[in-house]
């Protein structure tokens, strides 16, 4: 690394180091701390956030911006609020010239040439520190389970795409690796994650399958058999919004392995891509009013928004135990073609 | 190539003669001497044609037009026979909804492909079951069978087992472009149904599928979903997903499926390139069955 790449680092480490983000976050005033508990109705009150994208100069506007949604979501009675996926891309912001990145990549032949992998290698550690203090404590303040969206990981010399999760004691829950990655992503030269975990909450089992991962079925029946009655899906979707095309990742997932389904978007424009979707809840048909398995959904893709529903847990495991037309199994069928036919495949 | 698929919405079946009518009535104009055509016809067809022509007496409900069927041990070879003539009459690929037939003892719930010649080129049956279906004795199949015709690689999913999201991709990743799809959804919700359904497999998988949905009544049970011919977003007006939709008028659903497009939205977006099995290992039957 040349001097002036790790002075600059240094410089920008000393700017966003955890003290200046802690005493900003003790200045912005929150909702009293509430004691999280679930009571025998198995409800949970849950917020997904839908987050416009800027790039911030200063840390502290970025975490004002995260404090400002999960006091939005604690004030609609969150007790699980998720934040979606790159959500601290904004803190892209940080680095002079990188607007001018965006646009030599139109004349490099397009996004997939930024160099995306080995920036985050380098400010990856800064960024995620930032994002590990910020969660974290507001988790904590505000007695609230936070999946608080992903973000690019460097470790190993590989990149991940990262989801973390908080426990209303400020606690790391756990982290999820996306698995399946945009094609755009593998030109980046991020690494795909090699498993599913699911974490135990006080309410059940949560997952965090990032964005495309909730485009194949697998994922789901993969998490639900680990255990898991909530799954957040943090998205950021680079395509212009069509409702169809936004229909084909967690909606239809919910539907065939039933669980509760949470979707977080970032949207707007930045850095040349303009990214679309609308956050919502989402259940199986059966426990959804309308009948069409949402609870609750943004009505803008594009501007921020925070929606939130109240999640029945104890229906959800009777629909389950009960299931008129689903939760059959055929083991017989299943072995004689998994897992060789994904091995073909893969050759 | 051409798909056509029938719904059965303004049909009435009071004798063999009538339904071969109907069928030479509403597939002969839509076939031309120069093309072959495939026929898709929706699920519970022969319960339809044994409950329409008072084979199976008074019954009440769906539930006693099967236990009445299954009783009928002559029918369903009588049904084979009856669409294999059609077949070669029409000279159609042609896959002529579902029947209940006993096999070894079990009860199964399958659907047949014939070819122009009516040979019976293979059968699938059908691998998940419904409570219902339970209750009515069914045996669950165990293969996914894929069968080479002028529309390229073709696999069938029969039934309900178009929510079960496991069915799509083995038939995909085994070659099929092409699914066909007999079904019979309940008239009630049956939107949100059919998108949980073959809607969302086509999608996963990148495949084209004739959706037939039965669109009528049997003793009491109203069957009304769309009748849709589906494709990937990427190659439909407005990115729904469909090529061509039926309604309630038991008109024919037609379209012309291009499957140079269709390898051309894959090829942008290969996504069953992108699966990563190594983290499926906890659904394999061999490591732990999902309850």
């Amino acid at each position: 690394m040349k001097l002036q790449e790790r002075l600059f680092l240094s410089y920008l480490a000393w700017r966003t180091r955890p003290a200046v983000i802690r005493r900003h976050l003790q200045k912005i005033r929150l909702p009293e701390r509430r004691q999280v508990t679930f009571p025998a109705a198995d409800k949970i009150r849950v917020a997904a956030a839908q987050v416009e994208a800027k790039l911030f100069k200063d840390v502290r506007a970025y975490v004002d911006e995260m404090a400002r949604i999960a006091r939005s979501a604690v004030r609609d009675g969150a007790q699980l609020l998720v934040f979606p996926e790159n959500n601290n891309y904004q803190l892209l912001g940080l680095l002079p010239g990188v607007d001018k990145l965006a646009k030599e990549a139109k004349t490099a032949g397009g996004p997939e040439k930024l160099p995306v992998a080995d920036l985050f290698r380098a400010v990856g550690p800064i960024f995620l520190r930032i994002a590990t203090v910020t969660f974290s404590w507001l988790a904590k303040r505000l007695g609230l389970y936070i999946v608080a969206g992903s973000f690019p990981c460097p470790e190993g010399g590989k990149v991940y795409n990262r989801a973390l999760l908080y426990a209303p004691d400020g606690s790391l829950l756990g982290s999820q690796d996306k698995v399946h990655l945009m094609p755009l992503e593998i030109s980046w030269g991020f690494s795909p994650g090699k498993v599913f975990r699911v974490f135990p909450a006080a309410f059940g089992g949560l997952a965090a399958p990032v964005c495309m991962d909730a485009t194949y079925y697998e994922t789901f029946r993969v998490v639900a058999a680990l255990g898991a009655d909530i799954v957040a899906v943090p998205i950021a979707n680079p395509e212009e919004y069509n409702a169809y095309l936004a229909l084909r990742g967690i909606w239809p997932r919910v539907q065939e392995t039933p669980v509760y389904g949470i979707k977080s978007a970032l949207v707007g424009k930045m850095l040349g891509f303009a990214l679309t979707g609308k956050a919502g809840v989402f259940a199986p048909l059966e426990l959804t009013p309308g009948g069409n398995g949402v609870l609750a959904e943004a009505k803008s893709f594009d501007r921020e928004e925070l929606v939130a529903a109240t999640l029945d847990l104890a229906a959800l495991r009777r629909l389950r135990a009960h299931h008129p037309r689903l939760m059959d199994s055929n083991p017989e069928f299943m072995a004689k073609y998994l897992p060789r036919l994904y091995q073909a495949n893969a050759k | 190539m051409r798909v056509i698929a029938l719904n059965f919405a303004d049909a009435d079946f009071a004798t063999p003669g009538t339904y071969r009518e109907y069928m030479l009535e509403k597939v002969s104009p839509l076939l031309t001497a120069d093309k072959t055509a495939l026929v898709v016809l929706p699920a519970h067809s022969a319960l339809l044609l044994a409950w329409s022509f008072g084979d199976l007496g008074d019954v009440q409900s769906l539930d006693e037009a099967v236990l009445q069927f299954v009783q009928l041990s002559s029918w369903p070879a009588a049904w084979y026979e009856q669409q294999q003539k059609l077949a070669r009459e029409l000279n159609i690929w042609f896959i002529p909804g579902t029947v209940l037939v006993r096999e070894n003892g079990r009860l199964y719930h399958e659907a047949p492909l014939l070819n122009p010649q009516g040979r019976i080129c293979g059968r699938q049956k059908q691998l998940f079951l419904t409570q219902q279906e339970k209750t009515w004795g069914l045996a669950r199949g165990t293969s996914a069978e894929v069968f080479a015709t002028p529309f390229g690689t073709l696999g069938i999913i029969v039934g309900t087992d178009a929510w079960y999201p496991e069915t799509g991709p083995i038939l995909a990743l085994s070659g099929a472009g092409l699914i066909c799809h007999p079904g019979a959804v309940p008239e009630e919700n049956h939107t949100w149904l059919q998108f949980a359904g073959m809607w969302s497999q086509v999608q996963q998988n990148q495949f084209f599928c004739v959706e037939s949905q039965l669109c009528t009544e049997i003793a009491g049970y109203r069957a009304g979903g769309n009748t849709l011919i589906h494709a990937p977003c990427e190659m439909t007006a407005g990115s729904s997903g469909i090529l061509a939709r039926g309604g309630q008028d038991g008109g024919p659903v037609v379209a012309e499926l291009d499957e140079e497009r269709r390898r051309e939205v894959i090829s942008r977006y290969p996504l069953l390139k992108l699966l990563q099995p190594e983290a499926y290992s906890p659904i394999y039957p061999e490591k732990g069955e999902r309850s």
